[in-house]
């Protein structure tokens, strides 16, 4: 035991192997919350596209390219999608970007399938009168979903969406298949000096562990924070 | 409404500024194969007295292939990987070149279970015989041998080059199987022919098979998972163009070394000249330092 513990601090500490974690917890960090701000925008607007009225033509198409984008989306493994846009997509349209913004990209769009699930039944949560109400006070569809309707549903959704966030974070240790260097590439490549694993991998494990405790204190803190307005019975 | 879409807007802004500096930072980046002396070579490594360059973006990828087409879609800069599998990957896969100046010297060797000294002594055995009546240079002549045309196509030389079958692993019937370690991306030494292992340590394996009576296993897997694996779930040898390295003999017991002639080198694109008139490791260590 002492062995390995002086092996790890050699490796974490004298050989600098610290500054890849840094590295790789803030890779890790930036990819979930960019990915999940992505995926906010992007489900918003789906799942706006579908609660919208369908009498007219352009909401039956743009509803149509919402559901082929949501079962592309949740129907492969991000893993998949990682893949298909580092290796065929990037060069296929001749851009050159870091794997770190790959990664953002698709976990934003892969968030965005989810998230756009998640806003639906938030909305769909929400009294329709609210919205018919806007609508007789002479708002525009989109005016009252965003000003009234969105709003009351964020409410709502807060602890799906901080879970979503949640899965966001621990999906990210695929992203080395992309060579980005992550939370747990780091740790693997500090295993890898030695070939001793049992270190590096608990704690790698334990500092998921508590980022995932801190978000969900997060997001209690917004939740208290959102239900002062509540109504008390 | 409107501060809804101040928010949204600022949320945009956010992204696309990060967009610009994830961009804008252009670090020198070279490719590697995770868990390889590659990856050691340039992030630095005091047991195998790499300095490696702080300088350096180092990436790590699944395999070379994937780290030479990182390189073509303009991902990476440079790879460096080792020899036998730099001229592979340089035969097939169109528009890269191999700036032949050793990195390294190194030496390949299996990796055997630390509780297995019998396994450890069989493989010496062979490795010995196979040395002594030329089967292992008729090996190394056989898979460097497949000609490529400029497609990168195999136009021959891989007629006689048949593969291996392992079969299934089978916990109840340990004693009689000889299971085999490898990450079958590192051609010539191990790699897939349709569902068959090819490669030098492949056809190995299956001798080594041959002369224990035992049926061979061969579990495929990613390389840094390699060494690791030795020893843990019925895995008896890592066979997959293994150096020898301090740090390696203390998770398993090197057999002889079967190559000697492994080092790390450059692959760059074919239009790339920085190194054309590099004729030593120092001059293109200086160029890659002052990146």
């Amino acid at each position: 035991m002492q062995r390995i513990w002086d092996l790890f601090y050699q490796q974490f500490i004298t050989y600098g192997a610290y500054r890849e974690v840094l590295e790789g917890l803030l890779a890790t960090v930036e990819i979930a919350v960019f990915g999940l701000l992505i995926g906010v925008v992007i489900g918003t607007l789906i799942a706006m596209v579908k609660v919208m009225p369908k009498y007219k033509r352009l909401p039956r198409v743009l509803s149509g390219i919402c559901t082929v984008y949501v079962g592309f989306f949740r129907g492969t493994p991000m893993v998949v999608q990682l893949l298909i846009g580092y290796f065929v997509l990037l060069p296929a349209l001749k851009i050159a970007a870091d794997a770190v913004t790959v990664a953002i990209v698709v976990f934003g769009l892969n968030s965005g399938a989810y998230v756009s699930e998640i806003m639906r039944s938030g909305i769909q949560s929400v009294d329709p009168g609210q919205l018919e109400a806007g609508r007789a006070l002479g708002l525009t569809f989109w005016k009252s979903m965003f000003s009234i309707v969105i709003p009351q549903s964020v409410k709502n959704i807060l602890p799906t969406l901080g879970n979503e966030f949640i899965v966001l974070i621990k999906e990210t240790s695929v992203t080395s298949f992309i060579a980005v260097t992550d939370l747990t590439k780091a740790f693997r490549a500090i295993g890898d000096a030695n070939y001793e694993y049992i270190i590096p991998y608990l704690m790698l494990a334990a500092v998921y562990l508590i980022l995932v405790m801190l978000i969900t204190l997060g997001i209690r803190i917004m939740e208290r924070r959102l239900k002062r307005s509540d109504r008390r019975a | 409404m409107k501060k809804t879409m101040a928010i949204v807007s600022v949320i945009l802004a956010a992204v696309l500024g990060l967009f610009v500096t994830g961009c804008g930072e252009s670090k020198t980046k070279i490719g590697v194969q995770a868990g390889t002396t590659g990856e050691f070579y340039v992030k630095g490594n005091a047991d195998m007295l790499f300095d490696g360059y702080a300088n350096l973006d180092c990436m790590a990828y699944q395999n070379g292939g994937l780290a030479v087409n990182a390189m073509l879609n303009g991902q990476v800069d440079y790879v460096i990987i080792d020899n036998g599998p730099a001229e592979q990957l340089a035969g097939q896969i169109p528009g890269v070149k191999i700036i032949d100046v050793a990195l390294s010297t190194e030496q390949y060797a299996y990796g055997v279970d630390k509780n297995q000294p019998e396994l450890l002594e069989a493989v010496n055995e062979l490795i010995a015989e196979i040395k002594a009546d030329g089967t292992l240079d008729e090996l190394f002549a056989k898979y460097e041998g497949i000609e490529y045309d400029e497609d990168g196509n195999v136009v021959g030389g891989d007629e006689d080059i048949e593969g291996v079958t392992g079969v299934t692993k089978d916990p109840a019937n340990a004693d009689g199987q000889l299971v085999v370690a490898t990450n079958a991306a590192f051609a010539p030494y191990e790699y897939k022919k349709g569902d068959k292992f090819a490669g030098i340590d492949m056809e190995i394996a299956a001798l080594l098979a041959d002369k224990l009576g035992l049926e061979l296993v061969i579990e495929d897997m990613d390389f840094d998972a390699v060494v690791t694996s030795v020893g843990k779930n019925g895995v008896d040898i890592a066979m997959a163009g293994l150096t020898v390295t301090a740090t390696r003999q203390q998770a398993v017991n090197f057999s002889d070394p079967y190559y000697d002639g492994a080092y790390q080198v450059l692959i760059v694109k074919e239009d790339n000249t920085e190194f054309d008139a590099c004729t030593t490791k120092e001059e293109i260590e200086a160029i890659l330092r002052q990146k």
